[in-house]
């Protein structure tokens, strides 16, 4: 044991020896501070946020690359990471230069039209960091800095120019298996961040740091304490280890200074071992971003038994109430397989508008017109010394991929898996720091029978509640984040068969698709630079996609081998193309 | 915390200078110093490892205490039997760490790692998945897979329980057993790391 430390470390100081270099003469010289203006407001031609804007709509108006031109698609540049599994987080763009994260804890600054390293950062991370997920979701900018949440609960700042630390924080007790993938959100002058861990019985929290200096601002439990509102929804001591993780960034409403960010499910699994509705997990909570108070919260599923991890934020967007006056609403399709309209309010609480299913679910079997209440088939739901199966599965009718919204065609779009169910037998479980809290015997995952397809991009009118088209994937699990754009387009992979399409975002047709090096299940983003549009995204198949294909591929008899390895590919219309297309 | 041992690096532009391969001195020393500090974690991790299943000891199932014996472990079960070692003092040594994967494999698939550990087909690991620390509960008969419900991890109990397919990067650790009066006894404790490692 001893030696194998000892020749991990020699090895890994010849690295560094041999990485670390002097050198100043070249990097960015041209970064001017990012404002806040810049974030509530971005250039079109930047991407500076997880999802380019407050509202979460992963929407840009750029449309120099459209229906007309898309067709002719091909390689700007591209740029190897040098590490396997999962590579989701966006490319962000601010200045000319590429932010972009990847497993193993690196950060690459990139020049963004060329492909140039300016420089590359990797986090010293804690040895005993848990690994459940080996992925990152990108970074946050703000003034001079790149903000990064490290796996080990750590939050970084780092220089722009350099990719030198400026501050670091620690978050939370790695010991206690937190850990981070999600990429901070700025707003308000702090960096916000939240925490995996919900399978190791965690209490999940959403913070706040000072952007400037690091220190904390503020804390909130998503698991309240037995004197704080929703207390009562947990038996006694439960809440301490309720998780409720929150490990996917927030939107954020700048006029009401309001951030609406997702709950996980609770842990342990079993509801039964917590009696009550167990707020606020597998919901979405409104907090005041200047004190962290959560003002308002909408609970998909009470008393959550299913791992329907419910951390996604809802997108930003006007839609009509019941009364058909358009109102201030946000939009969100569930790990349950419930696509939600709700109504935000400035003063924080949420009213549910309408609830559809978008994939199809055996459990629940009714939704309150009034409230959004569900009803649970209850001999579907998981509880203790009981083998329950039911659809849709842990992994929902959509996961982490986030979804998007275009203005221009007023719809949602959607990676969606349909077809999946989870055979779970509950068990007791008793608590031990650091180790997994679930409570099972066993879990399997079936595809049903008679599934014609997995996967498929759903597109929705949020207006009217109805699905407006669907393409579908008879072989393959969607594990794909969705960019939509001023051109008409949406951008997508997801699909075991390593391509990286655009289809046309009013209809589902695809109008061009590329075969990459491996599966995409990055974030695509959209940037100018000088002028020239381009779109990027990274490939780097891993994580619970690659289980999932797993199932899928032996059910359906195919081979489930889809090759690992990062590249941050970046394509563009080249310029004789752009002319001849207008 | 300062993360210290974080790293910047760069690549050269398109023109290549000569200062640009310069080594920063203040990065060796502390490279250095960080070596000193790890050996020695290195060291405690393994003290507090020591107290688990243990020659002499016998297996026991994790649920309900029964004393196990080879004809409770069915080799078409699609879950392997989750069990604990017990002293000859009847002491049960619980807890995460301690709990047995036993499966029964086709004798005729045991390869040469595994090789004496067993008896007759039976096979006996740490239950603790290598990736992040879940439970590897899932028994795929026909392929005669162990695999891990949290991430999909699969190990070969057949070939000293190693990864067939990740995440997990690590094999599992293995007992070597016996079965002597139709208990299952433990010849020697875990022969590898148990638990999640990176
Ligand atoms: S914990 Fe077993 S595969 Fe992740």
């Amino acid at each position: 044991m001893q030696a194998k430390h000892l020749g991990f470390v020699a090895l890994a100081s010849v690295l560094m020896l041999g990485a670390v270099y002097a050198q100043d003469s070249f990097g960015i010289t041209d970064y001017p501070p990012i404002t806040e203006d810049q974030l509530v407001n971005p250039a079109p031609g930047d991407w500076p946020m997880y999802r380019r804007t407050y509202d979460g709509q992963g929407y840009s108006p750029l449309d120099q690359i459209n229906k007309d031109n898309v067709a002719q698609l091909v390689p700007a540049w591209s740029y190897s990471t040098g590490v396997v599994e999962g590579h989701e987080s966006p490319p962000v763009v601010v200045n000319g230069v590429m932010f972009v994260t990847t497993p193993e804890h690196h950060v690459f600054a990139l020049n963004a039209a060329t492909g140039q390293l300016y420089w590359k950062y990797t986090a010293d991370i804690t040895e005993n960091t848990n690994p459940s997920h080996p992925t990152n979701r990108g970074v946050a900018v703000l003034g001079d800095k790149v903000f990064y949440a490290a796996h080990d609960a750590t939050l970084v700042a780092l220089d722009a120019k350099t990719g030198e630390e400026v501050w670091s924080t620690e978050v939370a007790n790695v010991d206690e298996a937190y850990y981070m993938t999600l990429a901070p959100l700025v707003a308000d002058g702090k960096v916000l961040i939240g925490v995996s861990g919900g399978e190791y019985g965690i209490r999940g929290f959403v913070a706040a740091y000072d952007a400037e200096t690091g220190e904390e601002a503020w804390k909130t439990y998503t698991i309240p304490a037995p004197d704080e509102p929703g207390g009562d929804t947990w038996p006694a001591g439960a809440y301490v280890t309720g998780a409720g993780s929150t490990w996917s960034t927030g939107n954020y409403d700048p006029e009401s200074k309001l951030v609406y960010w997702g709950v996980g499910n609770a842990g342990p699994w079993m509801g039964d071992q917590r009696p009550g509705d167990n707020l606020y997990t597998a919901s979405t909570i409104a907090l005041d971003v200047e004190t962290g108070e959560i003002k308002g919260h909408f609970q998909y599923s009470h008393n959550e038994s299913f791992d329907w991890d419910e951390v996604t934020a809802p997108i930003l967007v006007d839609l009509p109430n019941k009364d058909g006056e358009t109102v201030k609403g946000l939009v969100n399709p569930t790990r349950s397989g419930i696509l939600w309209a709700l109504e935000r309010t400035s003063e924080g609480p949420i009213n549910f508008i309408w609830g559809e299913k978008y994939v199809p679910g055996d459990v629940i079997t009714d939704i309150d017109a009034e409230t959004g209440r569900v009803s649970y088939d209850e001999s579907k739901k998981p509880s203790t010394g009981t083998t329950k199966t039911y659809c849709p599965s842990v992994h929902g009718g959509r996961d982490w991929p986030s979804t998007a919204y275009s203005p221009d065609t007023g719809l949602l779009y959607i990676p969606a898996n349909a077809n999946m169910c989870t055979e779970l037998t509950g068990a007791e479980v008793e608590y031990e720091a650091g180790q997994p809290f679930i409570g099972f015997d066993s879990l399997e995952f079936q595809v049903t029978d008679d599934a014609e397809y997995i996967g498929s991009v759903q597109a929705w009118d949020v207006a009217t509640g109805e699905m407006k088209w669907e393409h579908k994937f008879p072989r393959s699990g969607n594990w794909g984040p969705i960019l939509a754009t001023g051109g008409g387009l949406i951008f997508s992979g997801g699909t075991n068969d390593r391509m990286f399409r655009a289809y046309d975002a009013e209809n589902g047709d695809v109008l061009w698709e590329q075969k990459l090096n491996s599966g995409v299940i990055g974030t695509p983003s959209t940037f100018e630079v000088d002028g020239k549009q381009y779109v990027a995204v990274q490939a780097g198949y891993g994580v619970d996609a690659v289980f999932n294909n797993t199932v899928i591929a032996e059910h359906f008899g195919i081979s489930s081998d889809v090759p690992q390895g990062g590249v941050v590919w970046v394509f563009e219309v080249k310029d004789g193309a752009v002319a001849s297309a207008e | 915390m300062p993360k210290s041992n974080s790293r910047v690096e760069r690549e050269n532009d398109d023109v290549c200078l000569a200062e640009d391969n310069v080594i920063n001195r203040r990065t060796l020393f502390s490279a250095i110093a960080g070596m000193g500090v790890l050996a020695a974690t290195g060291a405690a991790v393994q003290a507090q490892e020591d107290d688990g299943p243990a020659p002499g000891d016998i297996l026991v199932n994790s649920k309900g205490g029964a004393v196990l014996t080879p004809a409770d472990i069915d080799p078409t079960a699609k879950t392997v039997v989750i069990a604990y070692a017990q002293d000859a003092a009847g002491n049960v040594k619980k807890g995460n760490k301690n709990k047995i994967a036993v499966v029964k494999v086709d004798p005729a698939n045991v390869g040469s790692e595994s090789e004496g550990r067993g008896a007759d087909g039976l096979m006996a690991y740490s239950a603790i998945c290598t990736h992040a620390g879940c439970e590897v509960k899932s028994f795929l008969p026909d392929r005669g897979i162990m695999r891990c419900p949290c991430h999909g991890s699969e190990f070969d109990p057949a070939n000293n329980g190693v990864v067939e397919k990740g995440p997990a990067k690590h094999r599992l650790a293995s007992l070597v057993i016996a079965v002597e009066d139709d208990q299952i006894v433990i010849k020697e404790g875990f022969d590898a790391e148990v638990g999640a490692q990176s």
